[in-house]
């Protein structure tokens, strides 16, 4: 049987957040196709960016509200992780 | 490929992906390849694929609570150190061989979900709709299922841990996902229910993707184009996918999986 205490993380705002990423990165990626040149490029760059950098974000909401919910033993994985992705890619980068 | 054409794959695939938690790399790239675009342009826009496809199923899991945030955070810290290591030496390693032996990968993956029988974490009486998520403090929790509410544990942590260092190691090697390992990792190893699985695996699939991404971006590799074009497809594919995924039974899930999977060992197979 599990534990008992069930996590109450404002999940609803979470998906709210990606909802509003998601319609962000369509519209940019739309956009950039549709516009000419290196204002099309610059846009579609932007629909790049959002879809790279939301899961990270959201691993950093997480460590947020696991903080809030005083869940240290996840906050301290959370933190593992990010520190594990940014010298994994610091490692690919300059090696 | 031309660009409606690329939005279409990018759609099929990646609804593919989500409904099992495969991200869709392994299916898109391959199809790129074989249509005229590089390997070296294909990876990029493959990883695009993951990472959109990820982001556009969160929020679906997200409202029926099927994530389970604090396995995925904790399964992708060996996951993406896995990542740095494929990566170093990722030169070093012969391609062909490395195709060969994710088939096998493939192959058994397959032959583990779909051998299997029954359902491993049944419906509880006691448990109701508001007992449904992830629980403080560990990786266990509950998933709504037909029939009821499902109460799971973690099992075999760190065999599912050494697991998904090697899922790791694989998408640094052959840039992609690894979404095709870390779902039966999770769902035969570790004994979470499939959809919980699934969607854990989307979710880091997402981070996976991410950390290539930030590679080949510093590296000048994504070509913004077709990446876009791609984005709307996995958008539109992953939004799709979550949602057939979430009327799927997890019995059928499994097995879709593993037809999928055979389908990739396949594919990889025809393109080595």
């Amino acid at each position: 049987m599990t534990s008992p205490r069930l996590a109450r993380e404002p999940l609803d705002d979470l998906s709210r957040w990606l909802t509003r990423a998601v319609v962000a990165a369509a519209v940019l990626a739309a956009l950039g196709l549709a516009l000419p040149g290196q204002v099309g490029r610059d846009v579609a760059v932007g629909a790049v960016v959002v879809v790279t950098v939301a899961p990270l974000l959201r691993v950093g909401w997480l460590i947020v509200a696991w903080w809030r919910s005083g869940d240290w033993v996840f906050v301290r994985v959370g933190c593992g992780l990010l520190v594990v992705v940014a010298v994994a890619a610091g490692v690919a980068v300059f090696t | 490929m031309a660009t409606p054409l690329l939005v279409l794959a990018a759609a099929v695939t990646a609804a593919i992906g989500t409904i099992g938690g495969l991200g869709g790399a392994l299916l898109l790239v391959p199809l790129l390849v074989a249509t005229g675009t590089s390997a070296a342009d294909a990876a990029p826009l493959g990883l695009v694929l993951v990472a959109a496809g990820s982001l556009a199923g969160g929020s679906r899991h997200l409202e029926d609570r099927s994530v389970n945030h604090r396995l995925g955070v904790t399964t992708e810290i060996p996951a993406t150190a896995g990542v740095a290591v494929g990566a170093l030496v990722s030169g070093a390693v012969n391609e062909t061989a490395l195709v060969y032996a994710l088939a096998v990968v493939a192959l058994g993956a397959a032959a583990a979900g779909g051998s299997r029988k029954g359902i491993r974490n049944a419906p509880h009486p006691a448990y109701g709709i508001e007992h449904v998520g992830e629980r403080v403090g560990s990786l266990g929790g509950a998933v709504a299922r037909f029939g009821g509410v499902a109460p799971y544990r973690v099992k075999r942590l760190p065999l599912g841990l050494c697991a998904m260092s090697v899922a790791g190691l694989v998408s640094g090697l052959s840039g992609v996902g690894g979404g095709f390992i870390k779902t039966p990792v999770m769902s035969e190893i570790m004994h979470v229910p499939v959809k919980v699985a699934a969607a854990t695996s989307t979710f880091t699939v997402g981070i996976t993707a991410a950390v290539g991404l930030l590679i080949f971006a510093a590296q000048g590799r994504i070509e913004v184009h077709p990446a876009a074009a791609v984005i709307i497809g996995s958008v539109a594919g992953g939004l799709a996918g979550a949602r057939l995924q979430k009327r799927l039974r997890g019995p059928v899930v499994r097995r879709v999986i593993s037809v999928i999977l055979v389908g990739i060992a396949v594919l990889l197979v025809a393109t080595a």
